[in-house]
C-alpha cells in the first residue's frame, strides 16, 4: 500500500446495487454530495461509491485480494479517514487518538493546502465563523473542505458558527485592531454609520446600548481584555474613559458591569438568533454543513425552533445543531438546552467575560459531565493555546488546560484564534494532538477505567436495548482487552451511545451514510468508515475483515467486538 | 444574596437577578447552611489601588455571608473560609518597592521569592529588608517567608549589539568561542556545549519560542537550521530537546549566592537544575556547618531529575515543579502528568510542593487570565499543591497585583468547590490506621494527626496546634483538613517556614509553663484578630513526637468553645 498513502477509496467492481430500503431513511439531500453526483451520474444509490481514476488517489484493489471472504458482498467499498488510516497502521488500534480535534479556519488557513495540512495533521471539525468574513469566502473554505473530502477521502466535518446578537462592537472601519490606552476617552456610539468612524469612536450593534448604561458603569471588552469606565452619555453616544489598556478587536463582545455583576436590561430581549443569522442558517443549509453552532443560546425554545426549521427547509436533513454554552442564562437552563441540542460547546471566552472567571473551570467541568450523561458530545472551546497565535511553544498553563479537558473525556477541543490567524495553526494542531494522545496513553497504562455511572438516556424500548447492549460491550471491551469494538449503525445513534462508555479501545464506527459518517466524526473514541452495508451481520463483518486486512489496519487474530443496531446482539471474535 | 448556591460550584449566585430566588441553586447545591462561601468575584476590584478591603489583616480570608433566611443560630456558626494554597510571588522591577510588598501581601502573596538570575545583591538586600519589616510589624498570622532561588548552570547565549533576525530555514551557529556576535554566529556560555550537542538534537532559544535544529558540528562551532525563528537578544536561554546539561547544579555564583542567603537567613533556597540527592546532600552539609537552619526546595525542571525524582524528594524539604525547563527537555504534553507525579510523590512524603511558571503568562501584558490559565490554576489546587507560584507576572508584569488577586481568588473558589461535603473529598485522606501496633510517638501523631483532621472535619471547626519544630502542623497540613489550621510556635524560624504549607496560619508566641494559660492566650489572640469569635468551637491538638506540656505518654485532642 506504500503508493497509498492519501488513498482512501477502495472499491472493488461495483456492480449496480439494488437501492436499500432502510437508507431511505437517512436520506442525504443532494446538495451534501454535489460533487459525488457528478461524478457517479450513474450510480442510483448513496451508498455506491464513485469511480474515481485509478491515475489519482484511488486505489483499486484486485477482486480477488478483495474478495477472498466477501465474494458475496455487493459492494466491496468502504471509506476511513486518511489520517485515521496512516494512524492505525503505524501504531495500531489501541493507540489511536480519541479526542476530536475542531479548527477554526480563517485567513491564516483558508487556501486548499493549508486545510489539507490541518485535515493532515488530525483536524476532524473544520469551523467558519459567520463573525468574520463574507458568505463567499465562507462558501469557498466550505467547498475546499468538501473537495478535500471527495478527493483525498478525508471525512472533515464543516461547522458553521453562527455570530449570535449579543451586545458588540462595530467592525473598525477595516482595521484588524485599535489599541485603547490608560485614561483615554472613546466614544461608543449606537448611530449607525456606513463611512468609517474617526478613530475612538466604536459603533455598537445594540440600539438600546445608550439607555441600558449609566455612568460608572464598567465596559468589558472581550470579557476584560480592555475595559473603560462610562463618563457621561451624550445622546446615543457614551463616553468612557479607559482604565484598562488593551487592544480592542473588531465585533469584540461587549458586557456592562455594573456594582461587580453584569447588567442585563433590555439585551436579554435580543433574539438569540438575529435576522443576519437565519440568513446566514439558509446558507449553511445551502451548503451543506454539518453543524450549526448557535451563539449566546439562552434557552431550549430556540434550539427547538431552529430545529424544525432546518428540518422544514431541507428535508430529511441531519444537519445537527450545537448550542454554544457561554452566557447566564444558558446556565441557567442547561440541562433542556442539552437535551434540545445536538452538540454543545463551551464557549469559555465569553462564559467567562458574563461570570465570574474563576467559576469557569468547575462549570466545564460540570457541562461535560452533563454531556456524558445525556449523550450529547460536547467541544471545549476558546484560548486552549491562545499564546500559540504569536508564539510556537505554548505556555505551560495552556498545556495544562488542554490535558484537563482531555481528562475530563471532553468529546473535542476546539482552535479559535489559533488557526484562523494565528502565526503557527499546525503547530498548534499538533500540541492539542501530542496532548491527547499522552493523556489517554497515560490512562491505558494507569488502567484508569472511569466509574462514571451513565444514568439511563433512551426513552423508547429499542434505545434501551441498544442503550444496554452498549454499556455491557463498552464493559466486556475493557475486560477482555479487545483491540476494537466495531458497530454498525444507520443513523449513528448507536455509536453515539457507545462513545459515551469511553471504553478503553476505539471503536469503528461503519455507516452507509457519508453525513452520519462525519458527523460521527465529532465525537469521542469514533473512527467512522462508510461502508455499503447489507442487512446480514455475518456478512457485513466478513466483509469488513477482508477490506480492512487488504489495507492492513486489522490483522488475523485481533479481538474484536461487533455490535449492530439492526441485529442487536453482541459478538465477541478473533479476525479470521 | 443566596451565598451558599455558589457552592455547588455552578450557579453564579452573585450575578442572579434579585427576582429568581435561585431553583436551580438549589438543585445544584443541597443546601450547606455552614459551608457558606462568598468567594469574591475576580470584578469586584478592578483597579490596581486593592488594600485592605480584602481583609488584609488575615491574608485575603473571605468571610461567609449567610443568606438571610438562615437562622440566627447558624449564623452564629458561620465558617469562615481562607485560601489554603499558598501563594509564591517573585519580586522584581515591578514589586521591589515598599508600598508594592506590603500589597503583594495584603493581596495574598505568602512567600517573596528572590530570583537571583536577576539583580545583585544589593536589590535583594533591599527586599529582605522590606520583607522582614513586614513581618516584624504584622504579628498575627499574615507571615511572608523568603526564598532565594539560584540561577544554576543556565546554557545561555552571548551578548549581541542588536537583536538578530532568525528565519525559518536560515542556517545559525553557536560558539563556544567567547564575544562571538556576528550575523550567523553567537557565542555560548558552557564549553561542554559543543559535547553535549549531537547532531539531529533540537535546540530551544527561551524554552521553545525559538527552535533549531543541529546539523554538524565542528571543535568549537555548532551548526544549526532554523526551525521557529524570532528575535535572537542576548542572553538567551538555551535547552536541548531531551538532555540536561553536563553541569554542577550548584555553581561557583550559586555558593555566593547561598552564602548570602545564610547571612541573611532566608527561609528557603530553591535550587535550580538539580539532577540527583546528591547536591542536595551537599548543600544540606554546608547549612548544618554554617550552623544555617535554612530549608532546601529542589526544582524539578532536568530531564535527568524525572529517574530520580523519589531520592530527590526525600533528601529534601519539598519540590518545586518549574515546568518552563522541564517541557523544554521533556516533551511538553508529558509536563502535565510529571506535574501530577511530583505533587503526589511530594504529598506522599510530607513535603510541600510549589507549582511554577507560566501560570498566569498573558498577564504579565494584559489584565485579564486567559480561560486556560484559569484553568491551570485550578488544576494545580485541585492535585492538593501547597503553593502556586508567580514569577515574571509579578516580578516584571504590568498587573502584578491583579495577577495575585486572580491566583487567589481562583485558588479560593477551587477550595471551596473540592472540600464541599456533597463531592468526594479526594485531597481528605482517610484516617491513618494504627500499623502493626506500633506505638511509636511518630506513629502515634500520625494517627492523631488524621483522626483531628477528621474530627474537625466532622464538627467543622479550626485546628489549633502547638508546635515547637513544626513537625505537627506539617502532619496535620498533610491530612489537608478542611478549616484553617493555626500553628502556633515559639520558634520565629518555624514560623516562618510554615508559610509555605497549604491550610497553616503559623502565628509566633511564647509559650509559658501552663498549658492552660497558653491555650487561652492563643485563643484570645484569635479572638483579637478576628479568627475566631465568642460562641465557635475549635479542635485543639496536643501531640506530635516531643511533648509540650504534656507527659511523654499521653496526646490529646480536645474541641473547646471560645469563651471571651
Amino acid at each position: 500500500m506504500a503508493t497509498a498513502a492519501r488513498s482512501l477509496h477502495l472499491q472493488g467492481p461495483t456492480p449496480s446495487k439494488p437501492s436499500n430500503p432502510s437508507h431511505h431513511r437517512l436520506p442525504v439531500p443532494s446538495h451534501l454530495r454535489p460533487q459525488r453526483r457528478r461524478l457517479a451520474a450513474s450510480s442510483s444509490d448513496l451508498t455506491s461509491f464513485p469511480e474515481s481514476p485509478p491515475a489519482t488517489n484511488g486505489v483499486h484493489v484486485s477482486w480477488a485480494a478483495a474478495s477472498s471472504v466477501a465474494a458475496a458482498a455487493a459492494a466491496a467499498a468502504i471509506d476511513v479517514d486518511a489520517a485515521t488510516e496512516a494512524e492505525l497502521r503505524e501504531n495500531g488500534f489501541r493507540s489511536t487518538r480519541r479526542t476530536k480535534l475542531v479548527c477554526t479556519v480563517g485567513p491564516a488557513t483558508c487556501g486548499a493546502a493549508e486545510i489539507e495540512a490541518l485535515a493532515v495533521g488530525g483536524m476532524n471539525v473544520a469551523r467558519v465563523n459567520m463573525c468574520h468574513g463574507d458568505r463567499e469566502w465562507h462558501r469557498g473554505v466550505i467547498r475546499a473542505v468538501r473537495r478535500l473530502n471527495d478527493e483525498k477521502g478525508f471525512a472533515v466535518a464543516v461547522m458553521m458558527d453562527t455570530e449570535g446578537s449579543e451586545i458588540h462592537m462595530g467592525d473598525l472601519g477595516g482595521a484588524p485592531s485599535a489599541k485603547a490606552e490608560d485614561g483615554e476617552v472613546w466614544t461608543f456610539s449606537v448611530r449607525s454609520s456606513d463611512t468609517s468612524l474617526p478613530d475612538r469612536i466604536i459603533h455598537v450593534n445594540y440600539d438600546g446600548f445608550a439607555e441600558d448604561v449609566k455612568a460608572g458603569d464598567e465596559l468589558f471588552v472581550d470579557g476584560g481584555m480592555a475595559r473603560f469606565e462610562v463618563i457621561e452619555k451624550l445622546g446615543p453616544d457614551v463616553k468612557c474613559c479607559c482604565t484598562d489598556p488593551g487592544l480592542l478587536l473588531p465585533r469584540a463582545n461587549l458586557t456592562i458591569w455594573r456594582d461587580g455583576s453584569v447588567v442585563r436590561e433590555r439585551n436579554a430581549m435580543l433574539p438569540t438568533i438575529s435576522s443576519k443569522d437565519w440568513i446566514d442558517i439558509d446558507f449553511g443549509i445551502a451548503e451543506g454543513v454539518d453543524f450549526i453552532a448557535v451563539s449566546f443560546v439562552k434557552s431550549a425554545e430556540v434550539i427547538n425552533h431552529l430545529k424544525s426549521y432546518i428540518s422544514a427547509r431541507s428535508r430529511g436533513s441531519d444537519i445537527g445543531v450545537i448550542a454554544k454554552i457561554e452566557s447566564i442564562d444558558a446556565l441557567k437552563n442547561l440541562e433542556e438546552i442539552i437535551r434540545a441540542s445536538d452538540g454543545i460547546m463551551v464557549a469559555r471566552g465569553d462564559l467567562g467575560a458574563q461570570i465570574p472567571l474563576e467559576q469557569v473551570p468547575s462549570i466545564q467541568k460540570r457541562i461535560v459531565r452533563m454531556c456524558r450523561q445525556l449523550n450529547k458530545p460536547v467541544i471545549v472551546a476558546s484560548q486552549l493555546l491562545e499564546s500559540m497565535i504569536e508564539y510556537p511553544t505554548p505556555t505551560r498553563a495552556e498545556v495544562a488546560d488542554v490535558s484537563e479537558a482531555v481528562r475530563q473525556r471532553a468529546d473535542a477541543l476546539m482552535l479559535s484564534g489559533e488557526s484562523a490567524m494565528g502565526r503557527y495553526p499546525d503547530k498548534a494542531l499538533s500540541v492539542l494532538r501530542s496532548v491527547s494522545l499522552r493523556i489517554e496513553r497515560w490512562w491505558r497504562e494507569e488502567k484508569r477505567h472511569e466509574a462514571l455511572e451513565l444514568q439511563d438516556v433512551s426513552s423508547s424500548f429499542s434505545d434501551k436495548i441498544s442503550e444496554q447492549i452498549c454499556n455491557s460491550a463498552a464493559k466486556m471491551a475493557n475486560n477482555l482487552g479487545v483491540d476494537a469494538v466495531f458497530v454498525y449503525t444507520k443513523d449513528g445513534y448507536m455509536a453515539s451511545l457507545l462513545s459515551r462508555c469511553r471504553p478503553d479501545c476505539p471503536i469503528f464506527a461503519f455507516t452507509s451514510s457519508m453525513s452520519v459518517r462525519r458527523r460521527l466524526n465529532l465525537q469521542w473514541g469514533l473512527i467512522p468508515f462508510r461502508l455499503s452495508e447489507s442487512d446480514d451481520m455475518e456478512n457485513n463483518l466478513n466483509r469488513t475483515f477482508s477490506l480492512l486486512k487488504v489495507r492492513g489496519m486489522v490483522q488475523s487474530g485481533d479481538l474484536v467486538i461487533a455490535l449492530s443496531d439492526m441485529l442487536q446482539s453482541i459478538q465477541v471474535m478473533n479476525v479470521p | 444574596m443566596a451565598a451558599a448556591a455558589e457552592i455547588g460550584g455552578f450557579t453564579a449566585a452573585a450575578l442572579r437577578p434579585a427576582a429568581h430566588p435561585a431553583p436551580a441553586a438549589a438543585a445544584a447545591a443541597p443546601p450547606q447552611p455552614r459551608r457558606a462561601v462568598a468567594a469574591q468575584s475576580l470584578r469586584t476590584t478592578a483597579t490596581e489601588t486593592l488594600t485592605a478591603d480584602l481583609a488584609g489583616m488575615t491574608n485575603g480570608a473571605v468571610h461567609a455571608q449567610m443568606n438571610s433566611e438562615a437562622t440566627s443560630e447558624i449564623t452564629s456558626q458561620a465558617v469562615i473560609f481562607r485560601r489554603k494554597t499558598k501563594i509564591v510571588c517573585t519580586i522584581g522591577p515591578s514589586t521591589n518597592t515598599r508600598e508594592m510588598i506590603w500589597k503583594l501581601a495584603e493581596t495574598g502573596m505568602n512567600v517573596a521569592r528572590l530570583n537571583m538570575s536577576h539583580g545583585d545583591h544589593q536589590s535583594h538586600q533591599k527586599v529582605i529588608d522590606l520583607v522582614k519589616e513586614y513581618n516584624a510589624q504584622n504579628t498575627d498570622g499574615n507571615v511572608i517567608a523568603i526564598m532565594l532561588d539560584t540561577k544554576g548552570p543556565e546554557v545561555r547565549s552571548g551578548d549581541v549589539p542588536e537583536p538578530i533576525m532568525l528565519k525559518e530555514g536560515q542556517e545559525f551557529n553557536f560558539t563556544i568561542k567567547r564575544g562571538v556576535s556576528t550575523e550567523d554566529t553567537v557565542s555560548v556560555n558552557y564549553d561542554d556545549f559543543i559535547n553535549d550537542v549531537e547532531v539531529g538534537d533540537i535546540l530551544l532559544v527561551d524554552g521553545g519560542m525559538m527552535s533549531l535544529a543541529v546539523k554538524s558540528k565542528t571543535a568549537d562551532t555548532v551548526k544549526c537550521e532554523v526551525v521557529d525563528g524570532g528575535e535572537l537578544k542576548s542572553r538567551r536561554h538555551l535547552n536541548v530537546r531531551g538532555k540536561s546539561a553536563t553541569l554542577p547544579s550548584i555553581t561557583e555564583k550559586d555558593w555566593e549566592d547561598i552564602k548570602f542567603g545564610v547571612e541573611n537567613g532566608v527561609d528557603f533556597y530553591a535550587v535550580s537544575f538539580v539532577k540527583d540527592a546528591k547536591v542536595i546532600h551537599e548543600l544540606k552539609d554546608y547549612l548544618k556547618g554554617a550552623n544555617a537552619d535554612i530549608h532546601v526546595i529542589p526544582k524539578i525542571e532536568s530531564a535527568d531529575s524525572i529517574p530520580n525524582l523519589q531520592s530527590i524528594i526525600a533528601a529534601s524539604d519539598g519540590a518545586m515543579v518549574a515546568r518552563g525547563d522541564l517541557g523544554a527537555e521533556l516533551p511538553i504534553e508529558d509536563v502535565p502528568l510529571l506535574q501530577a507525579e511530583i505533587v503526589q510523590t511530594c504529598r506522599s512524603m510530607e513535603k510541600p510542593v510549589i507549582v511554577a511558571t507560566n501560570m498566569l503568562e498573558s498577564m504579565i501584558d494584559h489584565p485579564t487570565p486567559t480561560r486556560a490559565e484559569v484553568s491551570d490554576i485550578a488544576i494545580a489546587v485541585r492535585e492538593g499543591a501547597d503553593a502556586i507560584m508567580l514569577s515574571g507576572e509579578t516580578a516584571h508584569g504590568k498587573y502584578p497585583l491583579k495577577a495575585v488577586k486572580v491566583m487567589h481568588t481562583v485558588a479560593l473558589r477551587t477550595e471551596s468547590s473540592l472540600y464541599n461535603p456533597t463531592t468526594s473529598p479526594s485531597l481528605v485522606a482517610s484516617a491513618q490506621g494504627l500499623q502493626n501496633e506500633d506505638f511509636s510517638p511518630s506513629q502515634l501523631s500520625k494517627m492523631f494527626g488524621s483522626h483531628a483532621t477528621m474530627m474537625a472535619n466532622t464538627l467543622r471547626t479550626p485546628i489549633i496546634v502547638f508546635t515547637q519544630t513544626g513537625s505537627m502542623a506539617v502532619l496535620l497540613s498533610h491530612y489537608r483538613p478542611s478549616s484553617t489550621l493555626f500553628a502556633f510556635t515559639n520558634e520565629e524560624r518555624v514560623k516562618q517556614r510554615l508559610a509555605l504549607y497549604q491550610g497553616v496560619i503559623p502565628i509566633h508566641m511564647q509559650f509559658s509553663d501552663d498549658a492552660e494559660e497558653t491555650f487561652s492566650r492563643a485563643i484570645s489572640s484569635l479572638l483579637k484578630a478576628q479568627y475566631v469569635k465568642k460562641g465557635d468551637y475549635v479542635t485543639l491538638v496536643q501531640s506530635g513526637v516531643t511533648s509540650i506540656w504534656r507527659e511523654e505518654s499521653t496526646h490529646h485532642i480536645q474541641v473547646r468553645k471560645v469563651q471571651v
